[in-house]
């Protein structure tokens, strides 16, 4: 992929800024509309596993003695990354973020499905201001003067399915009050992507990934709830752009599919690192309806092609319907 | 509490470097160690230029001189894909091209004269995109850049084929394209496609060696869209352009209908990175060796046209385009 000069007609690189930023903007549009197809191909490809999953999920929900929770949240993310790769610049973002999931807990189980993401600027701390000049020249051969922000924007998702086995079951009276503690520990699949729009690329990543999980969830006074997770990925196929940072494919494949295809590797917890903390109390208003604050932290740390380490804090407000 | 938080950071994400004037020289001089593509190319000691020019950096020098010291460091490589953008200072992006930094604005070429004095009907269909039908029933195409995504191309040029399919031949004007992506202008060519031919070769940095490439990768002209215009094409080029519009070139000319009419393009073939310095600066970096159909590397050289003939600042100012009226007449 080559990065335009931006000579063109006569005064051409008072193009540039223009023509970057329409340029970034496609990219970013086509990038989606790419991951958005691919996404949909395989959830046509696996739609006997998808099925089956929605159809563990109908049973699941109306089983006796058993109990189903959605939520909802919205909230602010922030990162900070050092991609070496890309950069010798800490990044570090100021994010929008979301969070939908579904939990359903058996006698002796529970199954969780989580989809979150964020959006919002991405600048080297330090350089919030950063200026683009203009490499253009006036007609008197001086250079020009005008310069625009250079800050990008960073998207970030992930979606999670997670089986775990209660481990134990607690209960105790406090104050004449009642506790009933539960833990859990299961495996996961995950998936979650970074990607950014700035100028050095700092940041892509992708793992798909095989998880360890453990949860455990405390009812105070059936009004109270604490809850937390602990995800670790144990086995992952991670995606980064190759070291010479580009991408480009002489059979006319996408850039999206290129990516995949030629960034993709195995990695297990012995070479990618990353580890995730969820924690949350939620009040129930009654039997059905709760609201509540939720914590999310995560450290992620891979080698290849250069280190990147990133650490990311999350605060959501959520809300539950319970049934 | 910000000294934890700072510590955490720290622990949590590694060690930064620290902006000094003597992090950013060696930041910059190990980026392109470890990334440039073509100092066997260009035949370029790059070690030598670190001893050359380390002993003129101290840690009190300011912006204005460090800029000085980083622009004489890429100087010798001569590539209009390796330059400085400083972010700072108001400091001007410094070209190593020296045809660039000479030349800097472009005088032998303007749509506007194009479409004032040769083809009032010219489409606009992007600011870098234009088609028309010339007098005499002669296609004209110009791409300023190869810059949006592949999709777009594919879906404009069907109808720009179509309308000019039934035109004696076409002239594809890339006089000053600065360049965009290889796949699109694998794309494009790929429509003027009679006979597939390998037409590129690409290797890219795979390591911080000198000598640590990909395995070359082989770029062959396929054909593209619902049809191929077989007919004669003339592709106009200028020192200006540059990069992707030069493997265009590459691509067309293993065509036996078209004909390179112009002056020899910029010979910038490589893919670019665009990487930073402590200070927050950018610098770019070639990080491939792009070869011809032959194996053999034209960066720093271009393409030579068949035909050569240029347009001078007076031809321009004065509306006249020579070497376009030369393509014209040859139909």
């Amino acid at each position: 992929m080559h990065l335009r000069n931006g000579w063109a007609n006569n005064f051409p690189q008072l193009r540039f800024n223009i023509v970057i930023l329409r340029f970034i903007a496609y990219r970013v549009f086509y990038f989606l509309l790419s991951v958005q197809f691919y996404i949909i191909k395989i959830l046509v490809m696996k739609r006997k596993l998808f099925l089956a999953i929605i159809c563990l999920l109908s049973l699941a929900s109306v089983s006796d003695a058993q109990s189903n929770s959605i939520q909802a949240g919205f909230g602010f993310q922030r990162t900070w990354m050092l991609d070496q790769q890309g950069s010798p610049l800490k990044y570090q973002t100021k994010e929008k973020a979301f969070s939908l999931g579904y939990q359903h807990f058996g006698e002796n189980s529970m199954f969780d499905v989580d989809l979150s993401g964020g959006l919002g600027d991405f600048f080297p701390t330090g350089f919030f201001n950063r200026q683009l000049y203009d490499p253009g020249f006036n007609p008197d051969g001086s250079h020009k003067t005008d310069s625009s922000l250079m800050n990008g924007k960073i998207y970030n998702g992930s979606i999670e399915l997670g089986y775990l086995r209660s481990l134990s079951h607690g209960y105790s009276v406090i104050d004449k009050k009642d506790l009933v503690s539960n833990s859990y520990v299961g495996a996961s699949l995950s998936n979650q992507l970074f990607y950014t729009d700035n100028f050095t690329r700092t940041g892509w990543i992708n793992s798909s990934s095989f998880n360890g999980e453990y949860y455990h969830r405390s009812t105070f006074n059936e009004r109270n709830r604490f809850e937390i997770k602990i995800l670790i990925p144990l086995f992952a196929r991670v995606t980064r752009l190759p070291y010479h940072n580009t991408i480009s494919s002489s059979n006319g494949d996408g850039n999206v599919k290129t990516f995949f295809k030629e960034g993709s590797r195995f990695a297990w917890f012995g070479n990618f690192q990353n580890i995730q903390l969820d924690a949350g109390y939620q009040y129930m208003i009654n039997n059905n309806f709760g609201v509540g604050m939720h914590y999310f932290g995560q450290w992620v740390h891979y080698a290849r092609e250069k280190p990147i380490n990133l650490f990311q804090n999350q605060l959501l407000l959520k809300a539950s319907f319970n049934y | 509490m910000s000294l934890v938080f700072g510590s955490c950071q720290k622990a949590l994400l590694g060690k930064t470097i620290t902006n000094t004037p003597e992090n950013n020289f060696e930041s910059m001089w190990k980026g392109y160690d470890e990334l440039y593509g073509m100092f066997t190319v260009r035949n370029v000691n790059w070690d030598s230029i670190y001893t050359a020019l380390k002993p003129r950096i101290n840690k009190d020098m300011n912006n204005q001189q460090l800029y000085g010291v980083l622009s004489e460091m890429i100087t010798p490589l001569n590539d209009i894909h390796a330059f400085l953008q400083p972010t700072s200072d108001g400091l001007p992006r410094y070209e190593s091209s020296v045809f660039y930094r000479t030349n800097k604005v472009q005088q032998d070429f303007s749509i506007d004269v194009v479409k004032e004095n040769y083809l009032p009907s010219l489409v606009t269909i992007d600011d870098d995109f234009h088609y028309g039908i010339l007098p005499g029933n002669i296609g004209y195409i110009h791409f300023s850049a190869f810059g949006m995504p592949v999709d777009f191309y594919k879906m404009q040029m069907e109808k720009v084929m179509n309308a000019l399919k039934d035109t004696k031949g076409i002239i594809v004007d890339i006089r000053d394209n600065g360049g965009g992506d290889d796949i699109i202008s694998r794309y494009i060519a790929g429509l003027f496609v009679s006979e597939r031919k390998l037409y590129m070769t690409t290797k890219k940095k795979s390591g911080p060696l000198h000598d640590e490439f990909t395995r070359p990768e082989e770029w062959y002209t396929d054909k593209q869209g619902s049809f191929q215009y077989s007919k004669p094409v003339e592709l106009l080029t200028t020192r200006w352009s540059a990069s992707a519009a030069e493997t265009f070139a590459w691509a067309m000319n293993t065509q036996a209908q078209v004909t390179q009419i112009g002056d020899t393009t910029s010979g910038g073939f490589s893919d670019v990175i665009a990487r930073e310095l402590p200070n927050g600066w950018l610098y770019f970096v070639s990080v491939g060796d792009f070869r011809n159909a032959e194996g053999k590397s034209e960066e720093g050289k271009g393409i030579a046209p068949d035909l050569y003939i240029v347009n001078t600042k007076e031809d321009i100012d004065n509306g006249k385009d020579k070497v376009l009226e030369f393509a014209i007449s040859r139909f």
